[in-house]
């Protein structure tokens, strides 16, 4: 049995008293406006701005046009050079990235002689950018020798013309990418952090006592009590949207009722979450404990911070527990792409299974006894 | 009189410790009851016991004739409840804990406030309703508890400690309060160490590891001792256990 | 003098007695470390493979299968044929990232270039994922001139520093080397201070005419001692689980890990020293702590790809410094003229962040 009335009494209380504390209004309102700007500015992980330095002969026409092409590229931007005869130190002194060493005597003339050497040194720290960074200067070479070489049958000019479309972020923003995925990770602390500490808080001070020893029913209190954190979730995840169209020209492009929807059944699983977590938590320190043992992984194996897909696949299960992998795929696919029902479902119905199994666990655990 | 507490071999067991040890006992409707002993003796854990609050090892307990155990859901609204640990929410106003309490028994916000300000005339309590509660004194905070535990207008009435650590005018204050209750009609649970008050129930039981040593009114247990005050009397007992 | 370094060792041995005793610290010092690096250090992979492309065919030739061929050498992309009008919807389902149209004369222009008639190969790339996007876009283009450009005329050999074998474990292991050491040493401190206070027992601490200076200091060492414990643990972690190689000075290595944990500390210790509860002091050291240490120091998302303003912002981490010196002596044999301004740098603020911890501990004192 669940009396609105009492439903209502828990949001208000909760209300006054998350928005009361000066501290918490801190961080319900400005910790998801710091987290949008840091996600979406400063967080990218795509191979860009790297340091590259040409070190060709002062004549080699054909170099120079190189190097501008690399630094006109989008991809380079123009490292420094010494004066040492050893190439590798300018990269363990970290004044380039990468050092692209041309031919001495000319690199066009030792084309047309066919024993053209180039030696390319990256910092291969990163393996992967290393690699993206000698494709893209590989790339660059063989597309300027192409046009050298245009209509002469030398073999240099290249058969194939590559047409690319790119689509859903043209200007490959990664904004686009990260914006959709916070709104769900902010939902998540909210749910998850907030519902947990409140209810453990009734649980370390006496007025749980006052609770259970009233006619409220165990469903009351946990709904009470979720409710109230679910919507301030959402009216945080509908703020963040107003920003994110306003600071970054994100719309949701397969409208807001399907965003609404997931988020929804995500919220019923995080808020699941929370119950569980404060149903072995006695203190506020050990839901916050919880929480954030839950929280870490989550966010680490959510494709928020890198694709899950790469995760080794003996270890891929656990993002496939995680709710929040769920609620990112989902949402990513409603802001980007429109939204198709399949992928809606797809991520969905595991949501809502994860929900329902904890929800039932959490809810036989929580005891109306003390 | 008739019995509206009537609690028969109650035991309460943690584990291995048995916190309430076959108990048997009833109380009379319209009486104040009182409960004494040291910490530990299992007083809080008997009124939780008749609350629901745990689970009991073996034993019966009724309220009004029903099994506290098969009805507690209907029995929930019929009593009131003031812990030892303080319940109310330090960050709320007096007027937003008791309206919050109020709707824990379905009591609408109007229904709330009219009680709460009928309690606190009938004590005559200044305290304006839009104070926090954090910034009580002791006293105040005991009255506006009690206040929140009885806005409901339940028939028996348990108190856990209500008195302790607080000032003796507040003390005065808040027994003016509980024999007005007991005037009324209702039935008061209490707990207590303090001796002087024990005077003000009419029966009283002493409690010691579990077990009830002595039950009966304060004049014939201090005269079944020997005692010139009940405090005496109480370590008589103790003494011959 | 005498006396202070009197006074420090006895908080310091109350410290350290505290901690032998609590096995929830002691847990937190020692099998935390080990737990992460192993969990994270498995799991934490940027490396993308096996991404599925979907081919649509038009050309059916032997030259396109044979260009079809050569996506799927490598590991990293898995060519699926497909036919179907609305190629979109296989991004809207979210089943691949790539479509590549291969035009119907492809094999023709391939076979006859002279005829000076380029062969069509369009992409189709969902960037979404933006980083996905670059690395296909970096890929294909190479995997073309590689194969059709006749490159015996020039050659570009690449060298591959610091890290020849490409292993991306590398790159991870000393990152997340950082990461830990700095939550645990922030978290660790941070409960201290606020413990005390919430006991009461700084109030017998100071009453007996200790210093401020004086308490933070003989808190620090037990900690720090701690700290390198687990430090070694996630060292020997790294070396024998993972066989991350290590190239550069110990001794620096050493000296830096001293002063990257006394900052991570004071850190910790200033946090405690505001908050002065144990949950509040736990709620601001977590995003102080384990945000900026995972986000900001460079550990998956590279510090110059930031804007300006977060990049002048990552200097004031010691994260972020003690990144680059990890990373500098692990692979790329770097001592301390390599990695002086980090070195300098940390140091600077570990200096900074105790001075102004026992200066807002001083005004606390007086009403």
């Amino acid at each position: 049995m669940i009396r609105f009335s009492i439903i209502k009494a828990f949001f208000k209380k909760e209300i006054v008293q998350t928005l009361r504390d000066k501290k918490m209004f801190a961080m319900i309102f400005v910790a998801p406006i710091i987290q949008m700007t840091l996600f979406g500015f400063a967080l990218t992980n795509e191979v860009k701005n790297i340091s590259i330095s040409v070190i060709y002969s002062p004549h080699d026409v054909l170099a120079r046009t190189i190097e501008t092409r690399l630094l006109e590229s989008g991809w380079f931007v123009q490292g420094k050079t010494g004066n040492e005869t050893d190439h590798s130190k300018i990269l363990s002194e970290r004044k380039a990235e990468a050092v692209l060493v041309m031919p001495s005597q000319g690199f066009l003339k030792e084309i047309e002689r066919g024993d053209a050497k180039i030696q390319l040194l990256v910092d291969a720290v990163n393996p992967q950018r290393a690699v993206q960074v000698e494709n893209y200067v590989k790339n660059i070479i063989a597309q300027t020798v192409s046009q050298e070489f245009k209509n002469t049958s030398s073999g240099l000019a290249l058969p194939i013309d590559l047409n690319v479309r790119i689509l859903y972020n043209p200007s490959l923003e990664s904004s686009f990418f990260m914006i959709p995925a916070l709104f769900g990770f902010i939902l998540c602390i909210f749910t998850v952090m907030l519902t947990g500490i409140s209810l453990s808080k009734e649980k370390e001070s006496g007025t749980f006592e006052k609770l259970i020893s009233s006619p409220v029913t165990v469903w009351e209190i946990l709904l009470g009590k979720t409710l109230t954190y679910s919507l301030l979730g959402f009216i945080v995840a509908l703020s963040m949207v107003a920003g994110a169209y306003l600071l970054f020209g994100i719309t949701i492009k397969g409208g807001l009722l399907k965003f609404l929807l997931v988020c929804s059944i995500f919220i019923v699983s995080s808020c699941s979450v929370a119950i569980f977590i404060s149903t072995l938590a006695k203190t506020q320190q050990q839901a916050m404990m919880g929480s954030l043992l839950f929280l870490f992984p989550a966010l680490l194996l959510s494709g928020l911070i890198f694709p899950v897909e790469n995760i080794p696949a003996y270890a891929q299960w656990i993002a496939y527990i995680n709710p929040l992998y769920y609620l990112l795929e989902a949402l990513r696919n409603i802001v980007l792409k429109g939204g198709d029902w399949v992928v809606i479902a797809q991520n969905c119905i595991p949501l809502a299974l994860i929900g329902f199994a904890l929800l039932l666990f959490g809810v036989k655990k929580f005891n109306s006894k003390l | 009189m008739t019995k509206i507490l009537d609690i028969q071999n109650l035991t309460v067991k943690f584990g291995e410790f048995t916190a309430v040890d076959n108990i048997t006992f009833s109380v009379e409707k319209g009486e104040i009851f009182g409960f004494l002993g040291a910490n530990g003796a299992g007083k809080t854990t008997t009124i939780r016991a008749l609350c629901g609050l745990v689970n009991i090892s073996s034993g019966k307990m009724f309220i009004d004739g029903k099994d506290v155990s098969k009805n507690t859901k209907e029995l929930k609204p019929r009593i009131g409840y003031m812990s030892q640990k303080f319940t109310l929410y330090q960050d709320l106003t007096i007027k937003e804990n008791m309206i919050f309490s109020g709707a824990l028994y379905m009591l609408s916000e109007k229904e709330s406030i009219k009680r709460m300000k009928e309690v606190f005339e009938y004590v005559n309590f200044k305290e304006s309703p839009d104070e926090m509660v954090k910034n009580m004194s002791g006293g105040s905070k005991q009255i506006v508890s009690l206040a929140a535990s009885i806005l409901h207008n339940p028939e028996i009435i348990f108190l856990d400690e209500p008195t302790a650590g607080i000032s003796p005018v507040s003390r005065k204050l808040f027994w003016d309060l509980i024999s007005k209750l007991s005037s009324d009609g209702k039935t008061i649970f209490v707990t207590t160490h303090y001796m002087d008050e024990a005077e003000y129930c009419r029966r009283i039981a002493f409690m010691q590891n579990g077990r009830i040593v002595a039950l009966d009114s304060p004049e014939n247990l201090k005269a079944a001792s020997k005692a010139s005050n009940l405090e005496e009397a109480f370590i008589n007992f103790l003494d011959k256990k | 003098m005498k006396e202070t370094l009197k006074k420090i060792k006895a908080v310091a041995l109350k410290e350290y007695r505290h901690i032998m005793r609590d096995k929830f610290t002691l847990a937190m010092g020692f099998g935390l470390p080990l737990l992460l690096i192993i969990f994270f250090g498995f799991i934490i992979e940027l490396n993308y493979n096996k991404i599925p492309i979907f081919v649509k065919d038009d050309s059916r030739s032997a030259q396109s299968r044979a260009f079809v061929q050569k996506l799927s050498a490598g590991d990293l992309f898995i060519p699926v044929y497909v036919s179907g009008d609305d190629p979109v919807k296989y991004f809207e389902r979210n089943e691949t990232a790539v479509i590549i149209n291969i035009d119907r004369d492809f094999g023709k222009s391939v076979s006859y270039p002279e005829y000076g008639k380029q062969a069509q190969i369009q992409i189709m790339l969902d960037a979404s994922d933006p980083s996905k996007a670059g690395l296909v876009l970096s890929y294909i283009p190479s995997i073309i001139s590689n194969s059709y450009q006749a490159d015996q005329k020039y050659e570009i050999k690449t060298r591959y520093l610091f890290n020849g074998e490409l292993n991306s474990k590398y790159l991870i292991i000393p990152g997340l080397i950082v990461v830990i050491i700095g939550l645990i040493s922030i978290l660790l401190s941070s409960l201290a201070i606020a413990k005390e206070w919430e006991k009461g027992s700084m109030e017998l601490l100071l009453s007996t005419g200790i210093s401020p200076a004086e308490i933070i200091l003989g808190k620090i060492f037990p900690y720090m001692l701690m700290s390198l414990i687990g430090t070694v643990v996630v060292f020997a972690a790294a070396k024998i689980i993972f066989a991350v190689p290590f190239t550069g000075s110990f001794i620096f290595f050493f000296i830096s890990c001293c002063v990257f944990i006394t900052a991570s500390l004071g850190l910790g210790i200033f946090i405690s020293v505001i908050a002065k509860q144990q949950l509040l002091a736990m709620l601001i050291a977590m995003p102080v702590g384990l945000l900026p240490s995972m986000l900001l120091s460079g550990f998956i998302f590279p510090i110059e790809n930031m804007p300006l303003f977060f990049r002048g912002l990552t200097a004031i981490l010691p994260q972020r410094w003690f990144m680059e010196i990890c990373r500098g002596t692990f692979l790329r044999s770097a001592g301390f003229t390599d990695l002086m301004i980090p070195f300098l740098a940390l140091s600077a603020f570990c200096v900074f962040i105790i001075v102004i911890a026992s200066k807002q501990f001083k005004t606390d004192l007086e009403p």
